[in-house]
């Protein structure tokens, strides 16, 4: 999938484990893993508002589009 | 949750009938071994439970046959029925006819009578083909309904146990739906090498029962099973898209 989470630079610039943020939240620790690495399939728009609220961030700090050639550079021809 | 509860429920029924159908199969196969070896007579009531009354199987083999007569267009009492190549049946509405030539009326008449039944057939002990035949397809028979019904378990169970959404559900139907279809293919191919015919059986009547015939195979094709087993594989197609959604659900956060 072209979309990155960066939900553990979030974390990590707010100084919160990934624990913490699902106390807060009230989303399971196994629904918050899947979405740290990127297993995701969809996210909902509230789940993003909780995150967000907790985290004190804006969805584009979370969610960062990537080309899949930006991701799978194609080696040049020799 | 009630769902879930209602597929325990109808597992531990499936579990049962499966349980009784295997017992009835090993009951049938030792009742046949100990006939064909000449150790007992062929019984016609086998005890699932030796020694008691409690779960009795009324087993006899036994093969369909069938009639058909002609009925007579007209009914002459100066004619001796026996001489006809058909038979005085008069289908008529409450109204009595008496005496001399009766006429059937002409609204409606009976043309023909078809008559089906099954030939119960005794034999001595010790070997015999064709009494070997039809205990070992009885038993495959009950093996193979054993068999569905153990399929249907499993599928209950793993039903009741989470999500019916699961590959293991989707197996299971699928499973069914082709022994469903494969039996009801097999099992005619079968019979033509192991009915009465193969084994060079016929039949004569000299009673008042004409037109007596042994059937060719048994059952025969059926398309009843033959379109639940389409349907199961084709609700197998349907549980499988069911997967992919709850695979999606599951990764939505």
């Amino acid at each position: 999938m072209a979309i990155d989470v960066r939900l553990d630079h979030v974390l990590l610039d707010r100084k919160m484990t990934l624990t913490e943020l699902s106390d807060r939240v009230g989303i399971t620790l196994a629904n918050l893993s899947i979405l740290k690495t990127g297993k995701a399939r969809a996210i909902r728009l509230s789940t993003l508002d909780a995150i967000c609220r907790e985290l004190d961030c804006q969805p584009g700090e979370l969610l960062i589009h990537v080309p899949d050639e930006s991701r799978h550079p194609r080696s040049s021809p020799r | 949750m009630r769902h879930n509860r209602a597929f325990a429920i109808t597992a531990w029924i499936a579990l049962a009938a499966a349980a009784v159908t295997t017992l009835a199969a090993l009951a049938v196969a030792t009742t046949a071994v100990s006939v064909l070896s000449g150790r007992t007579e062929l019984p016609h009531r086998i005890s699932l439970i030796p020694g008691t009354d409690l779960l009795d199987l009324t087993y006899q083999p036994s093969w369909e046959v069938a009639a058909y007569i002609d009925v007579c267009p007209r009914i002459d009492l100066d004619v001796d029925p026996s001489e006809l190549d058909c038979e005085y049946v008069q289908f008529h509405d409450l109204e009595e006819h008496m005496g001399g030539h009766v006429e059937t009326p002409g609204d409606v008449r009976a043309v023909g009578v078809s008559f089906e039944g099954r030939m119960y057939f005794d034999a001595g002990p010790g070997w015999n083909p064709l009494i070997a035949s039809l205990y070992g397809m009885t038993v495959l028979s009950l093996l193979i309904a054993a068999f569905l019904l153990a399929q249907l378990w499993l599928l209950l169970r793993a039903a009741s146990q989470g999500d019916p959404f699961t590959d293991r559900v989707v197996r299971r139907l699928r499973i069914i739906g082709a022994t469903l279809i494969a039996w009801e293919v097999a099992e005619p191919i079968l019979w033509l090498f192991l009915s009465p015919k193969a084994w060079d059986y016929g039949l004569t009547t000299m009673s008042d029962v004409h037109g007596l015939e042994l059937g060719s195979m048994e059952p025969g094709m059926e398309l009843t099973p033959i379109a639940f087993g389409i349907l199961l594989l084709l609700l197998a197609e349907v549980f499988k898209r069911g997967v992919r959604l709850e695979h999606e659900q599951r990764l939505t956060v």
